[in-house]
């Protein structure tokens, strides 16, 4: 687990630092999709999770979900192109579960991926997504999470 | 019991008409708040700012205006908006009326666009909203 200005990042994620989310790659091959802490950070509390329905194709970069918090609004980018195959109605009842636990119960979607190995090649673990994170940081002037 | 909602309407269009200025400040950040929010739904959104809205792009004015008493200044909407994917288009046939020269203009505005864009963008587009 890596922490960057008190932000925590898993180490077994893949994280599109640009976009905020991160994805992981499931046993079975599916991808579970989800915001960072950082972006949870900078949205405050979530009050509102509006997904793409189950079985629809999305393309990479295109929007998996909207989220809104009482002072932004923005789309969760798809880390990678695929078919949603679930949406979270825990969080859809109660959207504060994506600032509560962002990497457990706090999930967004989960993709069946069409190009895994192509699309999770550009987006960042371990350490270099940490040093990224960092500097998207330095780049935004943010405080860190609390 | 509140009712599901889902991303599930395709890829639209929708042109967001502004005119509502510095004088009605409450009037002006829900429409680049909705903005940012279509966007973020994969529409295609485009904010012309005309009348009085063209006021909204002049340095200084957004950067100190709140819609409400302590609230986000309202160039924090119209970035976020364009974070979200939205473009924003200034009338460049209202700026005399207002005394906004060319070189006043926030660096937010994608494009100063003439009258005829305007009309070209709704005819063109599956939802207009007014301001």
């Amino acid at each position: 687990m890596a922490t960057v200005r008190g932000c925590n990042f898993p180490d077994d994620l893949y994280y599109n630092v640009e976009n905020n989310v991160w994805a992981r790659r499931e046993a079975d091959g599916t991808v579970t999709v989800g915001l960072t802490s950082y972006a949870c950070a900078l949205a405050g509390e979530i009050v509102s999770y509006t997904p793409k329905k189950v079985g629809k194709n999305v393309e990479l970069n295109k929007s998996v979900c909207t989220v809104e918090s009482g002072k932004w609004v923005g789309p969760v980018k798809a880390p990678v192109s695929g078919e949603v195959i679930a949406v979270n109605d825990a969080v859809q009842a109660k959207p504060g579960t994506i600032n509560a636990d962002p990497y457990g119960a706090g999930w967004l979607v989960k993709m069946k991926p069409s190009q895994w190995d192509a699309e999770s090649a550009n987006l960042q673990t371990g350490a270099a997504a940490a040093q990224a994170f960092e500097a998207k940081m330095q780049a935004d002037g943010f405080g860190g999470c609390a | 019991m509140a009712e599901s909602h889902y991303l599930d309407h395709g890829e639209q269009r929708v042109v967001i008409v502004m005119t509502s200025g510095p004088s009605t400040p409450h009037r002006c950040a829900t429409p680049f708040y909705i903005g940012a929010l279509l966007a973020s739904m994969d529409a295609d959104v485009r904010i012309f700012l005309t009348m009085e809205g063209v006021l909204l792009a002049q340095k200084g004015v957004p950067e100190n205006l709140t819609a409400m008493k302590g609230g986000k200044k309202i160039i924090e909407f119209m970035r976020e908006a364009k974070a979200a994917g939205v473009r924003l288009h200034l009338c460049k046939p209202a700026m005399p009326g207002y005394e906004l020269e060319v070189e006043e203009v926030i660096d937010e505005v994608d494009e100063i666009s003439p009258a005829g864009a305007l009309a070209d963008l709704i005819l063109g587009c599956d939802k207009t909203m007014f301001f």
